[in-house]
């Protein structure tokens, strides 16, 4: 199974506050990577 | 994709739109949109290396199911917004994950048309977390 080390990973809100992608979690995370804005 | 949201978090699962746009941009079209998800924005796109989201080639961008895609798209019709300048070779990609990383389910987009519905996308939580 694939793996990926979330601490690892730095986003930002729309602020452009870093975040982690652990604040966010219910129980699972649905992640929607999109492609350009249009 | 917003009548769903309620069905997603029935089931544990908290949606997060991911950009490579810097986070002013995607303000901009955030408040365009009003999605009812948290927008995170991901400009050196750490998130979609670790998450191995290539960019696509010439072929794929304007294959025969993106060009139906938009050609379906301008018949009920929407009209492209200029959000600025954009990477349009860069691809997308779905991902079920839990809180210790492990990706659950796996979507990467193999052209513009190529996504899940959330229809789909709810049958295969269904599955996986049954």
């Amino acid at each position: 199974m694939e793996k990926v080390a979330l601490d690892r990973l730095t986003l930002h809100d729309l602020n452009g506050n870093p975040v982690k992608l652990n604040e966010y979690f219910h129980n699972y995370l649905l992640l929607i990577f999109l492609r350009h804005l249009a | 994709m917003r009548a769903f949201k309620d069905r997603f978090e029935a089931r544990g699962v908290s949606i997060i739109v991911i950009s490579f746009a810097e986070p002013e941009r995607l303000a901009q079209y955030e408040a365009q949109h009003q999605w009812p998800f948290v927008v995170l924005a991901d400009p050196n796109r750490t998130a979609y290396d670790a998450f191995a989201l290539k960019r696509l080639s010439w072929l794929q961008v304007f294959s025969p199911a993106t060009v139906k895609l938009y050609w379906r798209l301008l018949r009920e019709g929407k009209k492209r917004e200029d959000y600025g300048k954009d990477d349009i070779y860069q691809s997308g990609g779905d991902f079920l994950i839990d809180r210790d990383g492990n990706v659950l389910f796996s979507h990467r987009s193999q052209d513009p048309a190529d996504r899940p519905t959330a229809k789909k996308l709810l049958e295969i939580i269904d599955r996986k977390l049954s």
